[in-house]
């Protein structure tokens, strides 16, 4: 009985790809900030979901939104959370950053196999541990840019990279940007909704652009500062200018809100699951 | 000046060799060794965390040669979204006695070790700097420990030709925060955390 050589070689490989495919088949890595990405654009797909819904949600009266984030590492509470949601009629999620602990391609992979299970479509913003290493490139790519903003409706979405310490020149948050998203904004929009993982008054943002980003907020009346990053649910007037910052428990709190938008008027809750 | 009993022990430590031998084969002896700085062999790997090619030398020591230390260069291909990856990875391992498999082949069933790879460039941090908050970040973005075991089937060449030996190794490895957010959080399954590498080393 004779064996041909590579045939004893070949077995072995098939042996161990056999064993790792049974687990699901994404077993291969070259790096911890591989760029070969299985997820591309997904703000942009996400956002052309949203815009789809429009016609639907155009003669209802009022609609929701779940507002998540912190999910990094928490995969367990994200699925119960995601469960959550869906058993709830929200028109889509915006999630607050933090998608991952340490930006890693496969982290970044695992959290959108665990957010896809949403039955509404997701929008992110990236949160300061979504930036380490190559992350913020591997944001762009697989999400899309870091700042950026849709609308729905009458409303206008506008998502904020704050993440000043990881970007450490100054340029972040960028208060010229988001002073032309919320001076452009369509005619026929009511509410403006601005979304940013690290709050202005929070001491890891920036402290020079504290005071310029919540007098924009004032000037254009925002209707709520949406925010993640210190893993507990927050509602805070910090400004005393009759603006509302919002921020969302990390998941592994077990809690996220629910924001009811009708007409000019947006109200929300935290709902613990 | 000898007793009969150290001639016995010597006898028998001669013989000894002999005896294994023939049940044993000669497998077990250690390979001619070169200078002491020179590489014992060239090592190629393919994924692993390392990088999409990893190539590098390594030596083996301790007894039978079992023990393996090896230096590698990796990198990672931009894919038009980044700067090209270089990772500088030493790597410790121990690998089972090869059992004979089929005809010259033998196997390795285990080999099991530890990993610490550095990836260059000024995105990544070994300690942050100091404009963070102490304790911000606790785990080196630069740096990680790559637990890893595995298997390899090889075969030596008999001959002067060269290589000496080549074999093919897989690998199944991890890395120390995807063990320690696998700990932390019930949701992380042990398949999400392992990664497959493939390799082969030669000997020049």
């Amino acid at each position: 009985m004779h064996t041909s050589p590579p045939r004893v070689i070949l077995l072995h490989l098939a042996f161990t790809l056999l064993i790792f495919c049974s687990a699901g088949c994404d077993f291969i890595d070259y790096h911890p900030y591989a760029g070969n990405l299985e997820f591309k654009n997904l703000t942009a797909q996400n956002v052309a979901k949203i815009k789809a819904l429009e016609e639907k949600y155009a003669s209802q009266p009022s609609f929701q939104i779940a507002f998540i984030s912190d999910t990094q590492g928490f995969f367990e509470e994200t699925a119960d959370m995601v469960k959550d949601v869906n058993r709830r009629n929200v028109a889509f999620v915006l999630h607050g950053g933090d998608l991952t602990n340490y930006a890693f391609t496969d982290e970044f992979e695992r959290m959108h196999r665990a957010l896809a299970k949403l039955q509404a479509p997701y929008v992110t913003v990236i949160g300061n541990h979504d930036c380490l290493g190559d992350g913020d490139k591997i944001y762009l790519k697989m999400y899309g840019p870091l700042d950026h903003s849709f609308t729905f409706l009458q409303n206008k979405f506008i998502l904020l990279n704050t993440n000043y310490l990881e970007f450490f020149d100054g340029s972040v948050p960028d208060v010229n940007w988001l002073e032309r998203e919320l001076q452009n904004a369509p005619a026929n929009v009511v509410n403006t909704f601005v979304l940013s993982h690290i709050a202005p008054h929070n001491f890891e943002a920036n402290p020079n652009k504290k005071q310029a980003v919540a007098d924009l907020m004032r000037k254009y009346d925002v209707r709520l500062s949406l925010h993640g990053h210190t893993h507990g649910y927050r509602d805070e007037q910090p400004f005393d200018d009759g603006i509302r910052y919002v921020s969302a428990a990390s998941a592994n709190k077990r809690s996220y809100v629910l924001i009811t938008v009708t007409g000019d008027q947006a109200t929300y809750q935290k709902i613990d699951f | 000046m000898k007793t009969p009993a150290t001639l016995f022990f010597i006898a028998l430590s001669l013989l000894f060799p002999l005896l294994t031998n023939a049940q044993d084969s000669p497998v077990k002896a250690d390979r001619p060794k070169n200078s002491w700085y020179a590489p014992d062999y060239v090592v190629m790997q393919h994924a692993g965390l390392i990088g999409i090619l990893a190539a590098g030398v390594g030596y083996d020591f301790g007894r039978h040669d079992r023990t393996n230390a090896e230096f590698l260069y990796g990198f990672t291909p931009n894919y038009g979204i980044k700067h090209t990856n270089h990772t500088f990875t030493s790597r410790i391992y121990y690998q089972s006695h090869p059992k004979p498999l089929y005809g010259d082949y033998k196997i390795s069933w285990l080999k099991t070790g530890l990993g610490i790879s550095m990836t260059i460039g000024g995105q990544f941090e070994t300690f942050f700097p100091k404009h963070y908050p102490e304790g911000y970040y606790i785990w080196p973005t630069a740096t990680r420990l790559l637990p890893f075991v595995g298997s390899s089937i090889g075969r030596e060449f008999t001959g002067k030709k060269r290589p000496l030996f080549a074999e093919f190794y897989t690998e199944i490895g991890t890395a120390d925060v995807l063990v320690v957010d696998k700990m932390r959080n019930k949701g992380i399954s042990v398949p999400d955390i392992l990664n497959l590498a493939l390799g082969l080393r030669l000997k020049l």
